[in-house]
């Protein structure tokens, strides 16, 4: 049954301050899509209006989740999440005066989700085992890298049909860029899981996306598959340079 | 030979039971480029949080230019030429840019050259800072309403007005696309061009080595390399729990 | 001196002096009262906000150091006998009656701001070292320390009271009230002027950087705990330079007055109403909030509790829909970036 999101020309943005500027774009089922730009032209404004934390100004937000029909805009936040969409913010917003298994179980939250949380836990301290040997650690005292895989691994928790991620790769190690990457694609081709991800390690990105859009500006300058985005000269210019 | 700028013997550090860093032996020279880098949790905020006073270490000593930082506050050893950025920005965010600029020249730099800057001295001296990193602009601005790489050049230019003898830049790149990368890496070049040292502490590989003269690995709150960038680049056991493939 | 300095001197002269003598003029006793009140409330509306406005470390003690200055004053004029005192016999001149008062006052306003500045360093430096919060509820700590301590304290009156007896005249003023109006506004202009001096100097530039990340500001080069200590004790010398004064104008001194609630809300509205970020916030909001409530209290419409539940009910208003104060407001309607 089909997972999608279709965004037709949105406007969004900060008080005064318009950051997306007629965004269309749509990620179909069991698709990795990947959103490129420069910081702040737009990436984390459309993933954040996506689940109803910026209110779009125009535009419009549609998702179906297993073949059913959902207008993100009329939604809450929590209504998004309990419908099986999934955010992992930038800048991580753990809870940091918990510890990594409390925040793990929290990630569980909604219904649907809660049954299975055993298992789910099991799975997150398989994919990345440093979060099992800090389990009763304060999230609050890690370090970034640290923080950036417990926020992933939170939100998988949620068993989401849906998952939106803003840079999984910033701040960590190359060895465990790799890796997270690794498991974002270990996901998508096993769980079926439909991902919208803002990455700024293009190489990485390309790993595991199969169609990618260019923002410039709060405008889509570029769209295509992989290897259109490789041809692009504007994606050169963004990411390939020295 | 010469002395070396800062000097770290034995700095080990501890939480509760958790022995964050063990141990750890390096030393800075002057205008040197060195990198610092390791896998996730290995200890490198932690150093450099305790370099600049931010935490106070258990054991060991830190010299930096013949003097002795140990049980000085962090704005003692502003004072004494150290600066550093936040791995996350954070800027007087109710400021303008200008002002955020000013903050470190009134009291850091202002104490380093040992005469009082008058107010015109001031201003002039803050927009040329801002200047060379590009955001004169936006002098007017409060620093809240920055974008990230807008914050990342104001954090570095705090960090170059309070005029350093070294400057410890804490992932100033990351999150950053590549030609942003390149902007912040061609501004720190520049800073290295006048004199400062910098200590790097980043995960772009791209970034390291072709920033860094010298390589500083910490793994597990241990050291585990210290040498020429390319030698320990290929260091099989940084290889292996850093680098990947 | 620079030309904006220059207006602003000017400009406070002349302001004072409108007051003054427009005061004078009215010849009315009740508006004079209602000046005094509002004169004290932007002192200690000032003296709040440059430790909570500029420094954001809130104090809940205002009525502790203004109380503490009402006390010092009690305490000398009993230790020093001046109840009884005709004149003073200063070696070559001697001071009688009616000049008594030029030496008396403001001496005791002196002492009243040393004792109470030295009450903030020292709260300052047990509390300060820790962060934000502490120091907060340490003042709320020493508001009920110190009442304490004076209710039971009988040399000072205890839960009866104190009278201060002042002259009955004083030379070159219509009334003894009038000259202490005089002081209270002399006060009141040197705390504008120098919460305007702080503002555009170094302490206030490290204060606002203290206020938005403390870590940042120490590793910016700022003396954190040396400026919190000035501020605190800036700020509590001027809260006990206007609670000395205050036993000369309502001649009658005890712990439920002096160290009255009011008073401590009041210093955190004003400047919450007004504005946080300037000198002429808590001015603002000082006239504004003071003249209400003195207007209101005067028709007896409203009795001292309910007062204080409009001042509660006006603050949550203004931090939901206006946390930058009217200040802040009139910036945003000029279509400036609000601090």
């Amino acid at each position: 049954m089909a997972t999608e999101i279709h965004i037709q020309n949105l406007h969004a943005g900060y008080g005064a301050v318009t950051v997306l500027n007629g965004v269309s774009i749509a990620v179909n089922d069991t698709e990795t899509v990947a959103l490129l730009g420069t910081n702040g032209n737009g990436k984390s404004t459309l993933m954040k209006s996506i689940m109803g934390l910026v209110r779009a100004t125009q535009g419009e937000i549609h998702a179906k989740i297993d073949g059913q029909h959902l207008n993100l805009r009329e939604m809450t936040t929590e209504q998004i999440v309990d419908a099986g969409i999934a955010l992992v913010p930038e800048g991580r917003h753990l809870f940091p005066k918990m510890t990594v298994a409390q925040n793990l179980r929290l990630g569980a939250f909604r219904p649907s989700a809660r049954s299975e949380l055993e298992t789910s836990l099991v799975q997150a301290y398989e994919v990345f085992p440093i979060l099992k040997e800090r389990s009763e650690q304060l999230a609050g005292s890690m370090s970034g890298g640290e923080q950036q895989m417990l926020a992933l691994a939170r939100a998988l928790m949620s068993r989401p049909k849906i998952l939106l991620i803003d840079e999984p790769s910033v701040g960590l190690a190359p060895i465990l860029v790799h890796r997270v990457i690794d498991q974002i694609k270990t996901l998508k081709e096993m769980a079926g899981l439909t991902v919208l991800m803002a990455e700024q390690n293009f190489t990485q990105a390309m790993r595991v996306a199969d169609r990618g859009y260019l923002i410039v500006h709060g405008e889509i300058a570029v769209q295509g598959t992989t290897s259109e985005l490789y041809g692009s000269d504007l994606v050169k210019k963004y990411y390939m340079g020295l | 030979m010469t002395a070396p700028l800062l000097s770290v013997q034995g700095m080990g550090k501890r939480f509760g039971g958790f022995v964050v860093l063990d141990d750890i032996n390096f030393e800075v020279y002057p205008g040197e480029r060195l990198g610092l880098i390791g896998p996730n949790g290995s200890g490198k905020s932690t150093t450099v949080n305790c370099l600049s006073g931010v935490l106070i270490h258990d054991t060991g000593q830190i010299t930096f230019d013949g003097q002795r930082l140990d049980g000085l506050k962090p704005h003692e050893r502003s004072y004494a030429g150290l600066a550093r950025s936040f791995q996350i920005p954070r800027p007087f965010a109710r400021l303008t840019v200008l002002k955020n600029i000013k903050v470190p020249m009134m009291f850091a730099a202002e104490k380093r050259s040992g005469h009082r800057f008058s107010e015109s001295e001031l201003d002039a001296q803050a927009r040329h800072a801002l200047d060379q990193v590009g955001l004169l602009a936006k002098a007017e601005l409060l620093a809240g309403g920055l974008t990230q790489i807008d914050l990342r050049k104001l954090e570095l230019a705090r960090a170059i007005a309070a005029q350093p003898k070294l400057l410890i830049a804490d992932e100033s790149m990351a999150g950053l696309a590549t030609s942003e990368t390149d902007e912040i890496l061609a501004l720190l070049l520049q800073l290295n061009s006048q004199g400062i040292a910098v200590i790097m502490i980043e995960h772009i590989m791209r970034a390291v080595s072709a920033f860094s003269q010298r390589l500083v690995v910490l793994a597990a709150g241990k050291k585990i390399a210290d040498g020429p960038t390319q030698e320990v680049l290929r260091d099989p056991l940084v290889e292996r729990i850093y680098l990947g493939d | 001196m620079s030309s904006s300095n220059l207006r602003f001197y000017i400009g406070l002269l002349i302001a004072g002096a409108l007051v003054f003598f427009g005061v004078q003029a009215l010849a009315e006793g009740y508006y004079l009262l209602v000046a005094f009140y509002i004169l004290q409330y932007i002192v200690l509306a000032t003296a709040w906000n440059i430790l909570g406005g500029y420094g954001g470390y809130v104090n809940f003690g205002s009525a502790c150091f203004f109380a503490v200055g009402g006390y010092s004053t009690v305490f000398f004029y009993k230790l020093l006998g001046l109840q009884t005192l005709k004149s003073l016999d200063c070696g070559w001149f001697v001071i009688t009656g009616p000049y008594l008062s030029y030496l008396i006052i403001p001496a005791s306003v002196l002492v009243g701001a040393l004792i109470s500045g030295l009450m903030g360093l020292g709260t300052g430096y047990l509390t300060l070292r820790l962060r934000g919060v502490f120091f907060a509820i340490s003042t709320l700590a020493l508001t009920v320390v110190v009442q304490t301590l004076v209710l039971n304290w009988s040399y000072v009156g205890g839960a009866r009271g104190a009278y201060v007896m002042r002259s009955p005249s004083v030379a070159g003023f219509t009334s003894t009230n009038e000259f202490v109006f005089f002081v209270m506004l002399l006060i009141a202009m040197a705390a504008l002027a120098i919460a305007r001096s702080i503002e555009r100097r170094k302490l206030g530039a490290g204060l606002e950087a203290i206020r938005d990340d403390e870590d940042s500001a120490e590793c910016s080069g700022v003396p954190t705990l040396q400026l919190k200590l000035q501020a605190t004790t800036i700020s509590g010398a001027m809260m006990g330079a206007v609670g000395a004064l205050f036993p000369f104008f309502v001649t009658f001194v005890d712990p439920v007055g002096a160290f009255n609630l009011v008073h401590t809300v009041n210093s955190i509205a004003m400047p919450l109403i007004g504005g946080m970020t300037h000198w002429s916030g808590p001015l603002i909001g000082a006239i504004l909030l003071g003249g209400v409530q003195q207007y209101f209290g005067s028709k007896n419409m409203v009795t001292p509790e309910l007062s204080l539940l409009f001042v509660g009910v006006l603050m949550m208003v203004f931090v939901a829909i206006a946390p930058n104060g009217i200040l802040g407001l009139w910036q945003r309607l000029r279509g400036k970036d609000v601090k």
